[in-house]
């Protein structure tokens, strides 16, 4: 397993990436002044800090392979844990870098800011953008004229552009001219960009606006200042004349409209597009023109659901109705049919086996951090299959749609399948199984008997199941949403999406928010409040403080989300304009909100990843976590700056070069404490003694994949670079590389590390190893060439492309695709080996890793109260520090007075609230009002019922535990006296 | 050093061995642990609320050419609204201070005025509401009153959900007596009904007091 393959293959991925993002019509091709400067700006930000990345990843792979258990001639230094002087380089280094980029970031955020006009002796050409649905008008108001999908201009001319939308937000982008903005509703942006040679471009909008999206393109022509006043003359001999008549059809949707050419244009006809705040004059299919906007305003609860002029009388069911089932599409249909057959299937032979009962005290109403944990787990990995599938779906249609193909998926269904990919990865795998490991391992490492609030931990994890379910029904019973995971309005707005898709969308995240954020409550209050007696906070494995610094975000951030989503609710539910177009709604606040809470969201998914990796990396190194306290210094900045950053997440936005120069180097800085985490890794793993177990594996995985990953993403962060690379799937290849490469790998290793822990055996190596082969190789196949394409100026959420030269990328990154499949199947032939062969792994299951922490001070899997009796912690490490001092003092530690534990009982509680939260949240998105009541005064209820118990806690007996305590004492004590004549 | 000692302070902390190290950590007992936990959730609550203020800070100008605060504000009104609610934080804090004494009638007294005096404070607002959209100056007329009904809406639901409570908390306490457990119920709603105070402070001072003067 040496380190070869990988490195050849991110070799030939970057090759790759710099040869085919050469060519073709990419931001690598610049044409003019815009364009030229960013590419240098690309090029030298990625070369700084090639400079690091590179020598980090030969590093990492060196001192990997040099420091292997079975090298010999390698020192193993076990006391080797801190050094101020490396220290002080592990921070610098990185700041060095960073400090070089912000000047990079500042002065060209100001140098290539979009409202800035150029440098020029000719005065500008003014030309007006609208962008429509879907499709893009140009007005030349000096001239007169405007046109339809063909924007004409002149070389060495600096053009300047005043952009707005007459309908939701798009980005008007042509790559080889640089820059892109984005066109909202009811105002106005400005770009000013300059051809230098003479040819034909491409421009689109790279901000995904609904179903006709991928043909709302449009043609530069970049011609001589002579052959340009020809063309002028020509188009003003047209008859067309675009007044407000001519406008308004204009508005009607449409898709892959031909170049239309006016004469004449009426004049201050932009302004009054932005006057009338798009609405009034908006063309909607499902409204007349003149529909005055007064009575619109005051009347949005048309029924949504229902085809226009089919307009159906709300019953009982409220909008629900056999219509509601997609019977006419096969592919959900067949999806929708094998998930129940599938699901009655596992109902019915768990009933047959007897096993109803068993589920209902031992998991269902159990409050068990360790059980509802595994739960949590196993409801990730479930919907990981679901999010991958849809993957699956999306590579093989955007290999297939190209060049006039339409693929196998309509835009209805393909916007579907990526705004359910994004939903269902963040919340219900990342985000779910992150929850999952934190809530197994943290009581266990903090030396305790459960979280703070037990029972409130449960409605935690049924709340989040409650969520998992209505995205799932959304797949038989109606549709999801079309407007990407994060919903963006105006898209998102009823006028734009009137169907359920969004509310289920929504109610799904306000449920399963609600239980995330009780959850970050639970956990911050265990952590702070709950440790065993002797565990200072600077005792606390490193995985807790990560544990920590996640959910403290998680209780700052997800009120936000809350916050955010209800007013997008108000607005679909009860008329409100928080975010419409009309009535002085601000979409760009909801941007604004929902970054606010998401940028923190990646740091709650990727902290408690570089918890478990910090744990990997020091047991099978054989030696304590290097930097300690910078580990800690590193965490808890990452969770303060995380906060500060939102921004760069809209630099296209037009938000003036000081705030994009502000957010951007924020954003650089919190590399820093990245960095340092990766130097320290690399400083462990330093003189230690390595076994090459699949855990150790992704962590050695995830360390090269994730510095490419952080490199990207700096380079996203100078503001002028994301002017080109926003919303293009190098942007998607750079959140697939630290989330797959991050989180993910972080979730695989942390289920490999704590499996034996939670059943009593180990896992199938041989498979594991598999796993991850398969796994990176096809995450590099899959996502490298999505860096390329992105260069060459694809951008996201593509039904069909048109572009030959993309195809060999795309059937590559399918290829990648198929590779991730292979390795998800030898995961679950892995399970399945090691579930069969359970009896044949069970030897030092305890402690197989020869852990440093508590958790391997107990029985695998633990007894419900964890510990016979709470550790004293006496040491930093501190089950590593008891081993050691027993073997030290070569006795046996006295057997302790056993006493009577008191653990919570199991609750219905969480289980059934989750009930009336699914029912009130399916009703909620059907408007069936009664059962919405119905719901509500059912969770009141089970509430009540909760707080009414009087018996709150069963009683072990100390003999029982004691029973216990004996056989894990008697197999710790022949371990450790193997382990002693083995030194 | 020995291998005992590395591994007694693998990270140089230098604190191994002091006693106060070792009398660190710890489980904090249940009537801590409990409002910690709920501390942490008032204050995810009162994060939700600056998102809430946040919101109409942003959209206070967003009039839309309807009415805008000044036109709208009857200062007189919500004075009475928060002398209604500072009063029933006063019974609030009388309810506590006699469930320390154990004293049952005062403790249902002072807390069944708490919920009164909240639902009072409720039906004014829906009053000041039902008013507002009477004349045409609903949520649906303007962001800036969208901002206005969800800040100001949401404040009184919760005010709602906190009467309920205090029912429930009444009727707990009357069939199950000063329980450890209850007991530590009725600190959780003490705390709660005094943070919708200060958030009804903000809402007096942002919203009504500077939106009347604009």
């Amino acid at each position: 397993m040496g380190p070869i393959p990988r490195t050849r293959i991110i070799a030939l991925a970057v090759c790759a990436a710099g040869a085919l993002g050469g060519c073709g019509q990419g931001v690598l091709d610049p044409q003019g002044p815009v364009a030229a400067a960013q590419k240098t700006i690309l090029i030298n930000s990625l070369a700084i800090m090639l400079a690091i990345v590179v020598p980090t990843i030969v590093a990492t792979l060196a001192v990997a392979f040099w420091f292997r258990a079975s090298n010999s001639r390698a020192r193993y230094r076990p006391d080797w844990t801190f050094s101020g002087e490396i220290e002080l380089v592990v921070w610098a280094v990185p700041s060095m870098v960073v400090l070089l980029l912000s000047g990079i970031a500042w002065i060209g955020s100001h140098e290539l800011e979009p409202s800035k006009p150029l440098r020029s002796q000719s005065p500008p050409v003014i030309v007006e953008v609208v962008s429509l649905d879907w499709k893009w008008l140009f007005i030349y108001p000096q001239l007169h004229i405007a046109t339809v999908n063909q924007l004409t201009i002149p070389t060495g001319i600096p053009i300047a552009f005043r952009l707005t939308s007459a309908s939701v937000m798009n980005s008007f982008f042509v790559p080889q001219l640089g820059s892109q903005i984005y066109t909202m509703a009811g105002m106005a942006t400005q770009l000013h960009l300059q051809a230098d040679k003479t040819g034909t471009y491409r421009g689109f909008s790279a901000q995904y606006s609904g179903a006709g999206f991928a043909d709302m393109r449009f043609k530069v022509d970049a011609v001589t200042p002579e052959a340009f006043d020809q063309w002028v003359g020509v188009t003003r001999s047209q008859t067309a004349t675009l007044d407000q008549a001519q406008y308004v059809a204009l508005t009607q949707r449409s898709r892959s409209v031909a170049p239309i050419s006016y004469g004449r244009v009426s004049d201050g006809l932009f302004d009054s597009i932005i006057g009338m705040s798009g609405h009034a004059m908006s063309g909607h299919s499902s409204m007349t023109p003149s529909m005055p906007a007064s009575k619109h305003g005051m009347s949005p609860a048309v029924p949504a659901g229902t085809a226009p002029g089919r307009v159906r009388r709300p019953g009982m069911f409220g909008k629900l109705g056999w219509d509601a089932i997609p019977l006419h599409e096969p592919i959900p249909l067949l999806t929708s049919l094998m998930v129940l057959v599938v699901g009655a299937g596992v109902l019915r032979w768990t009933y047959a086996r007897g096993f109803w009962p068993y589920l209902w005290r031992e998991w269902i109403t159990s409050v068990d951090h360790k059980r509802i944990g595994v739960m949590y787990c196993l409801l990730a990995l479930v919907m990981l299959l679901r999010g991958f599938s849809d993957a699956l779906l999306m590579r093989s249609q955007q290999a297939l749609a190209t060049a006039g193909a339409p693929g196998f998926l309509p835009p209805e269904h393909y916007d579907q399948i990526f705004s359910a990919h994004g939903t269902i990865m963040i919340f219900f795998v990342a985000m779910t199984f992150m929850v999952g490991v934190m809530n197994f391992a943290v009581p266990l490492q903090l030396g305790i008997r459960d979280v703070a609030f037990p029972t409130l931990n449960s409605v935690s994890f049924w709340l989040t199941a409650s969520g998992v379910l209505l995205v799932n029904i959304s797949l038989v019973v109606g549709e999801f949403a079309k407007t990407g995971w994060l919903a963006y309005p105006p898209l998102s707005e009823l006028e734009y999406s009137p169907g359920v898709g969004v509310d289920y969308y929504l109610w799904s995240l306000q449920i399963s928010g609600a239980g995330t954020l009780l959850t970050g409550i639970n956990l911050v209050t265990t952590i702070l409040k709950m440790r065993a007696p002797g565990m200072s906070l600077t005792r606390m494995p490193i995985f807790c403080w990560t544990s920590l610094a996640s959910n403290l975000l998680i209780v700052a951030a997800f009120p936000i989300l809350t916050a955010t989503l209800a007013m997008l609710l108000l607005d679909r539910y009860l008329g409100f304009h928080f975010f419409t177009i009309d009535r002085g709604g601000n979409a760009m606040m909801y941007v604004n909100l929902i970054w606010a809470w998401g940028h923190p969201e990646v740091y709650i998914l990727i902290l408690p990843a570089f918890g478990i990796f910090s744990e990997v990396i020091a047991t099978f190194s054989s030696k304590p976590l290097f930097g300690y306290r910078s580990m800690i210094a590193a965490t808890m900045a990452i969770c303060v700056l995380s906060f500060v950053v939102w921004l760069h997440h809209f630099f296209t936005m037009g938000a003036g070069a000081n705030v994009n120069g502000f957010f951007g180097i924020m954003t650089m800085i919190i590399a820093v404490p990245t960095g340092v985490k990766v130097f320290n890794w690399l400083f462990t793993m330093y003189g230690g003694r390595i076994r090459f177990t699949s855990p150790m594996l992704w962590a050695i995985g995830f360390m090269v994949t994730f510095v490419i990953g952080g490199m990207t993403g700096v380079l996203l962060a100078v503001p002028p670079a994301d002017f080109v690379l926003h919303n293009s799937v190098f942007l998607v290849a750079h959140f697939h590389n630290v989330v797959i490469g991050g989180v993910l790998f972080g979730a695989f290793a942390g289920y490999t590390y704590w499996f034996p822990k939670a059943f009593g055996f180990t896992l199938d190596e041989r498979w594991g190893i598999r796993a991850f082969w398969l796994w990176t190789a096809g995450f590099y196949v899959a996502f490298m060439p999505l860096y390329a394409l992105g260069l060459m100026g694809m951008t996201r959420r593509m039904q069909h492309t048109d572009d030959p030269t993309w195809v060999p990328l795309l059937w590559t990154a399918a290829g990648g695709v198929a590779l991730i499949a292979a390795g998800i199947a030898c995961q679950i032939t892995q399970l399945v080996v090691s579930i069969r062969s359970r009896d044949a792994r069970r030897a030092n299951v305890a402690d197989p890793w020869n852990g440093r922490t508590l958790e391997w001070a107990t029985a695998s899997p633990p007894p419900s109260f964890n510990f016979a009796i709470l550790p004293h912690v006496e040491f930093e490490e501190a089950y590593w520090g008891m081993k050691r001092r027993a073997i030290q003092d070569q006795a046996p530690s006295v057997e302790p007075q056993y006493e009577n534990i008191e653990m919570p009982r199991n609750s219905a509680t969480g289980v059934i609230t989750a009930f009336f939260s699914t029912l009130m949240g399916f009703s909620l998105v059907w408007h069936i009002w009664w059962a919405v009541v119905l719901g509500i005064f059912g969770a009141f209820a089970t509430f009540v019922v909760f707080a009414w118990r009087d018996e709150v806690e069963y009683e072990i007996d100390a003999d029982i535990v004691a029973l216990h305590d004996r056989a894990t004492r008697a197999m710790q004590q022949s371990r450790l006296a193997d382990e002693d004549c083995a030194s | 050093m020995s291998s005992v000692g590395a591994a007694e302070d693998p990270h140089h902390l230098a604190h191994g061995h002091t006693a106060a190290a070792r009398d660190e950590g710890g489980i904090a007992p249940k009537r801590i642990v409990v409002s910690y936990g709920f501390w942490l959730f008032l204050v995810s609550d009162i994060i939700m609320f600056s998102a809430f203020f946040a919101a109409y800070a942003v959209l206070v100008q967003a009039t839309a050419g309807g009415p805008a605060g000044r036109d709208l504000f009857k200062l007189k009104m919500v004075a009475i609204e928060t002398a209604l609610l500072l009063a029933s934080s006063f019974t609030c804090g009388l309810a506590v201070i006699a469930a320390s004494a154990r004293d049952m009638d005062w403790t249902q007294r002072a807390l069944g005025a708490t919920g009164l005096l909240g639902a009072a404070f409720l039906g004014l607002e829906a009053y000041e509401f039902s008013g507002l959209i009477r004349e045409g100056a609903g949520p649906q007329r303007s962001a800036f009153l969208s901002a206005f009904f969800a800040l100001v809406g949401c404040h009184g639901l919760h005010v709602s959900a906190g009467v309920l409570w205090c029912g429930t908390m009444m009727a707990q306490i009357w069939t199950k007596g000063f329980r450890a457990d209850i007991l530590r119920r009725l600190l959780c709603f003490g705390l709660f009904w005094h943070a919708l105070d200060i958030i009804w402070i903000g809402v007096f001072t942002i919203v009504y007091l500077m939106g009347a003067r604009s």
